[in-house]
C-alpha cells in the first residue's frame, strides 16, 4: 500500500512527533530496514547503546517500538513509515517476517481473538438490570437538578457569570458526574470554557444553556419518544452502548469508504481521535470515535485520503453518524467523493439534517467546485454562482488552501461545527490535502 | 426593533424575573405553542431560546458576494520535483533551515521553486530569517509573490521591482536588489545609491555602501570621495576602505607618496620620523594621534599606510620582493605592532604570498585563510588545528558553499571531532555533513559500530551526532545528479 507524507502526518499524535518522524526518514538513521507485504520493521540508532527496534503492521496500521516514548505512534514508527513512503527502494524486501515481527503480529492476532471470545461471554441479567435501575434513578435526579439550576440561572440573570467564570459550573458539574450523566457534565464544562473576556459570551452561554435545557426536557419525556430518539437522548446524556449492543441494535453497512479526515482532540487525559468516513455507495458519512490513554494504541488507524473496504455498524440514531468498525482492510484504489456544487443546496441538506437531529453539533458535507476568496478581511467559501459562506478557520490553514488551489475551484469536506464552517480536507487534480 | 435573539440575550442578562420578551418566530404558531405549554416563565424562556437558536442555525443564508477575480493566472514556475521536491517538503515541514538552505542553493541556479501548497509555510520561514529573507523567499517563485498580498507579514519579502519604489522597500529587499544590480550593472547600482543614500539612517547607509565592495572600479571613486565627509564614522571608514582598494585613486596616491617619503631601504628598513603625511590624508580618515601606548605617532602613521597599500606597492617602492619586505618587518623594533597592519594589507589586497607567510606564524590571523585558493585552505586549517579548532569549525559551519572537503581533510575533521566532540553542536555536525564526501561514511560506520562500547557521554555524543552528519551525506547523495559546482 502506498502512503503519502501528508497521510502519515495525520497519524502523528502531535506536530512535534510528525516533525521528528520526518527527521528520522533517512536511511542513514536505520541500521536495519525491511519490508514485507504485511509489515515494515527496522532498527533505528538512537542515543542509547542498543538501536530501537520498530515494527509497523501494514494490515492494520499498528505500531510497536522498543523506545521509551509515551507518544503513540512514536517518532520511530512514523519515521519508518515516512522513509517507506519516500524511498521504498532502500528497504530490503523480505519474503518472510523476522521472528520478533512474527511473534508480535501473532500476539496481536491472538489478543484480538481472545477479546472477541471474552466479549461473547454471557452476563448476569439480574445484576445488570439492577445496575441499570440504579443508574436511571441517579440520572433522573441529576437531570432534575440541572433543570432547576438552568432555570435559576436565567431567573436571576447571567450578568454576574464572568466574575466567577471558572467556578460557576463546578458544583453542578460534580453533581452530574455523581449522577452518572457525563454528557451533561461535558456540556457544563463547555459552558465554563467560554471565553468570557470576549465580546459575544452572553449569546454563546445562552445558546448552550438553552440546548442543555432542551436535552433535559427531552430526557424527561423519554418514555414517550420513539426508540431511536430514546437512544439519541440517552447518548447525549452520557449512556454508552456496549459494542454488542451496537452490533445488535445498529445498522451494518458494508461499503468502500473514503477516509475523509482524522482529527485529534484532548479530553482531560484522554486522546480522542475522530475519523470521518464517506461511503462510496451510500454517499453517507460515518464517524469513528476512538479514545485512548497516553501511550495506548488505538484499535484502528486509517490514513486520511485513503480508501478502505469495511463493514461499519452505525449506532442507533434518528440520524445515524457514529459507527464502530466490524471489519476493515485497506484498498489500493482511490475514491474521490461527489457532492453538490452550490452552497445553497449544501445548506439545505445541512438544515434538514440538523432539523432531524438538533443535538448533533458537527455535521460533515461534501462540496464540489468551491473556491476560497478573501473579502472584507476574512476568508469565505464561494460557489460558482457567487454564493458565499464565511469560514471559521485559522488564517494559516486558509493561506495553505489558497496557495494549493491558486484561487481555483476545488472539492472539499466541510464541517459544520456549532454554526461555523471549516474545511477539513480538500482535493484537486487528484491531490488530497488536510487543513 | 432588536432582533429576537438579542432580545432573548438581554433578558438572560438581566434575569427573566425582570423581563420576558414577546416571542417572535416566522411561524407564529410555534411561539404560541411554546408559550402556552410552558411550565413557568423560565421553562418558556429557555425553550423559546432553544427554538430561536435552532431556527437561526437551520436558516443560515449564503451571501452573494461580487469580488474581483482572485485566481492566480501566471506561470507557477519550474517546480522542483522528484527527490528534490520531496526533500524541500521535508525541510519546510520540519523547519530544517540547514537542509532548506542547501536545497535552496541547489534550486537557485536552475530557478526551481517549491510546489504551491508549500509556499505559505516557506514564506513563514523566510519572514523569520532577517537578512536571508529574500534568499529563502525566492524559492517560492511567482506563486509566492502572488501570495504575499494575503498576509501582511509577508508584504516585504518579495517586491516585484524594488527599483520603482526603492526608497520605500524593506532594507532586505533593497540590499538584494542593489546586490543583483551591482552584479549586472555596477554603474547603475552606484547611480541608484548616489541618488538615495542621503535619505537613509547611518546604519543603513553603512550596509548599502558596503555593497559597493563588489566590482569596485575607478568610476566609483568620485561618489566614494563624497562619502568621506559623511556624518557617521562607520560610513567614512567604509568609504575609506573602499577607496584605498581602487587602483590609482587619489587616496591610494596620497598613501603611496607618504610611504615613498617615509621609508627607505638600505640594509634594513629605515623609518623616517620627520616625514609627516599630507593633511589630505588626515582629512580622509588617517588617525593623527597614536591611540597605542608607547607607539610614536610616526609609527602609527606608517602602520596605517601599510594597511592601506598592497604588499606589491609597498615592496615595489623599495625595489624588493613582497616576501623580502615581510621579513624586513620582522626585524624592526615595532614588528609586533606592525603585525596587524601587515595582516590587514594582505586581507585588503588578498595577497596570497603574504597570507601564507603570516599564517605560518604562530599568531597568524585565521581570516587570512580566506585569501588562499579553496584547495590550499584545507592544508592551513589542519595546521592551525590545535589552537583554533573551535574557530575552524565555526568558520566551516557558517560557510555558504557546498564544495566537498578533500578526503584527507574530512578524515582530519572527524579525528579532531573525535578528540573534541563538543567543539560544535548537533546542528554543526549536520551542517558539516553537507560538505563531507560520501567515502567518509565508512569511517562513520566504523565509529557507529563502537556505540555499544562507548562508555562516556562525550563518546556517545560524538557517535550520535555522526548520525546527523551521515544524514546530510545521504541527502546529498540522493541529489548527486545536481551540479553542485554551481552553488
Amino acid at each position: 500500500m502506498q502512503f503519502s507524507e501528508e497521510q502519515i502526518k495525520q497519524l502523528a499524535p502531535d506536530d512535534a512527533s510528525a516533525s521528528a518522524g520526518r527527521q528520522l526518514a533517512n536511511p542513514a538513521k536505520w541500521v536495519v530496514k525491511c519490508h514485507h507485504e504485511t509489515a515494515l520493521w527496522g532498527d533505528c540508532q538512537g542515543s542509547g547503546k542498543v538501536p530501537y527496534s520498530t515494527i509497523v503492521d501494514l494490515t492494520q496500521l499498528a505500531f510497536k517500538c522498543t523506545c521509551p516514548s509515551r507518544k503513540f505512534p512514536c517518532k520511530h514508527g512514523l519515521g519508518l513509515l515516512f522513509l517507506f513512503a519516500r524511498s521504498p527502494e532502500v528497504f530490503n524486501h523480505a519474503t518472510d517476517l523476522a521472528p520478533h515481527v512474527e511473534e508480535w503480529m501473532g500476539k496481536r492476532n491472538a489478543r484480538q481473538a481472545a477479546k472477541s471470545e471474552s466479549e461473547a461471554k454471557p452476563v448476569d441479567e439480574k445484576a445488570r438490570q439492577k445496575r441499570t435501575d440504579q443508574r436511571t434513578q441517579k440520572v433522573n435526579d441529576g437531570v432534575a437538578e440541572l433543570t432547576n439550576w438552568l432555570k435559576d440561572l436565567v431567573r436571576t440573570g447571567i450578568m454576574p457569570v464572568p466574575q466567577n467564570a471558572y467556578g460557576f459550573t463546578q458544583k453542578i458539574m460534580a453533581r452530574m458526574h455523581d449522577a452518572q450523566a457525563p454528557g451533561l457534565a461535558a456540556r457544563l464544562k463547555n459552558m465554563s470554557d467560554i471565553k468570557f473576556y470576549q465580546e459575544g459570551w452572553q449569546r454563546e452561554l445562552l445558546q448552550q444553556m438553552a440546548y442543555a435545557y432542551m436535552l433535559t426536557s427531552a430526557y424527561r419525556k423519554l418514555p414517550d419518544l420513539p426508540p431511536l430518539w430514546q437512544e439519541d437522548i440517552k447518548t447525549q446524556i452520557g449512556y454508552a452502548l456496549t459494542k454488542e449492543e451496537v452490533a445488535q441494535q445498529g445498522t451494518s453497512v458494508e461499503d468502500d469508504w473514503w477516509v475523509a479526515a482524522v482529527q485529534h482532540e484532548q479530553q482531560d487525559k484522554l486522546k480522542v481521535e475522530k475519523t470521518w468516513l464517506w461511503g462510496k455507495n451510500t454517499g453517507q458519512f460515518a464517524l469513528l470515535l476512538q479514545y485512548s490513554a497516553p501511550g495506548q494504541p488505538l484499535a484502528h488507524s486509517f490514513l486520511p485520503g485513503s480508501a478502505i473496504h469495511a463493514e461499519l455498524v452505525y449506532y442507533p440514531s434518528v440520524a445515524p453518524l457514529r459507527v464502530l468498525v466490524k471489519t476493515a482492510r485497506p484498498m489500493e484504489t482511490n475514491i474521490w467523493p461527489n457532492g453538490p456544487d452550490n452552497l445553497n443546496a449544501t445548506l439545505e441538506a445541512l438544515s434538514t439534517r440538523l432539523a432531524n437531529q438538533p443535538f448533533h453539533r458537527q455535521i460533515p458535507v461534501i462540496v464540489h467546485q468551491i473556491r476560497l476568496i478573501w473579502h472584507e478581511q476574512r476568508w469565505w467559501l464561494q460557489d460558482q454562482a457567487g454564493q458565499s459562506l464565511p469560514l471559521h478557520q485559522s488564517n494559516a490553514a486558509c493561506l495553505r488552501m489558497m496557495a494549493a488551489s491558486l484561487g481555483f475551484p476545488f472539492d472539499a469536506m466541510v464541517l459544520w461545527d456549532n454554526g461555523h464552517y471549516a474545511v477539513v480536507s480538500y482535493w484537486l487534480n487528484q491531490h488530497f490535502f488536510t487543513t | 426593533m432588536q432582533p429576537y435573539i438579542e432580545q432573548l440575550v438581554n433578558a438572560a442578562l438581566l434575569g427573566t424575573d425582570k423581563i420576558l420578551p414577546e416571542y417572535s418566530f416566522a411561524d407564529a404558531s410555534l411561539g404560541q405553542r411554546l408559550s402556552e405549554t410552558g411550565a413557568d416563565r423560565e421553562d418558556t424562556f429557555l425553550r423559546q431560546a432553544a427554538a430561536a437558536f435552532l431556527y437561526e442555525e437551520v436558516g443560515q443564508p449564503t451571501q452573494q458576494l461580487a469580488v474581483p477575480e482572485q485566481t492566480y493566472q501566471g506561470d507557477t514556475g519550474n517546480q522542483a520535483s522528484g527527490k528534490l521536491g520531496q526533500l524541500l517538503e521535508t525541510a519546510i515541514r520540519t523547519d530544517d533551515l540547514i537542509l532548506l538552505h542547501y536545497l535552496a542553493s541547489l534550486s537557485r541556479p536552475q530557478n526551481l521553486v517549491v510546489a504551491p501548497h508549500l509556499v505559505p509555510d516557506l514564506l513563514d520561514i523566510a519572514a523569520k530569517q532577517g537578512p536571508k529573507k529574500a534568499f529563502f523567499a525566492a524559492l517560492s517563485g511567482p506563486v509566492g509573490q502572488w501570495m504575499c498580498q494575503f498576509e501582511p507579514a509577508w508584504s516585504n519579502l518579495m517586491t516585484g521591482d524594488p527599483e520603482e519604489d526603492f526608497e520605500t522597500a524593506s532594507i532586505a529587499a533593497r540590499v538584494t536588489h542593489l546586490e543583483n544590480l551591482r552584479q549586472r550593472d555596477p554603474n547603475a547600482a552606484r547611480l541608484l545609491l548616489e541618488k538615495t543614500i542621503a535619505a537613509e539612517t547611518a546604519e543603513k547607509r553603512a550596509v548599502l555602501l558596503n555593497i559597493m565592495a563588489k566590482h569596485l572600479q575607478p568610476d566609483d571613486e568620485a561618489f566614494l570621495e563624497t562619502q568621506l565627509k559623511d556624518k557617521s564614522i562607520k560610513v567614512r571608514q567604509i568609504a575609506h576602505g573602499l577607496l584605498i582598494k581602487i587602483p590609482g585613486s587619489r587616496l591610494s596616491g596620497l598613501y603611496k607618496s607618504y610611504w615613498q617619503k617615509a621609508v627607505k631601504m638600505s640594509n634594513s628598513l629605515d623609518l623616517i620620523r620627520e616625514e609627516m603625511p599630507d593633511n589630505a590624508l588626515f582629512e580622509a580618515g588617517m588617525e593623527k594621534v597614536s591611540s597605542q601606548k608607547s607607539i610614536p605617532d610616526y609609527i602609527y602613521y606608517l602602520a596605517q599606510t601599510i594597511a592601506a597599500l598592497s604588499p606589491d606597492d609597498l615592496a615595489q617602492h623599495l625595489q624588493i620582493k613582497p616576501a623580502a619586505l615581510l621579513r624586513q618587518f620582522d626585524k624592526i623594533i615595532y614588528h609586533g605592532f606592525f603585525q596587524q597592519y601587515v595582516t590587514q594589507s594582505a586581507l585588503n589586497f588578498r595577497h596570497i604570498e603574504w597570507a601564507k607567510m603570516l599564517l605560518k606564524k604562530s599568531n597568524g590571523n585565521i581570516d587570512l585563510i580566506d585569501v588562499l585558493p579553496k584547495a590550499e585552505q584545507f592544508e592551513f586549517y589542519q595546521k592551525l588545528n590545535k589552537s583554533h579548532f573551535v574557530t575552524i569549525i565555526n568558520r566551516l559551519y557558517q560557510q555558504e558553499t557546498y564544495e566537498l572537503f578533500p578526503e584527507e581533510f574530512a578524515q582530519f575533521l572527524l579525528t579532531s571531532l573525535r578528540n573534541a566532540p563538543y567543539s560544535t553542536d548537533t546542528k554543526g555536525y549536520y551542517r558539516l555533513g553537507f560538505n563531507m564526501p560520501e567515502s567518509i561514511l565508512t569511517t562513520i560506520d566504523t565509529y557507529g559500530r563502537k556505540m555499544e562500547e562507548a562508555k562516556n557521554p562525550s563518546d556517545r555524543f560524538f557517535i550520535n551526532n555522526l548520525g546527523e552528519m551521515a544524514k546530510a551525506i545521504e541527502f546529498r547523495r540522493q541529489l548527486s545528479h545536481f551540479n553542485h559546482s554551481q552553488i
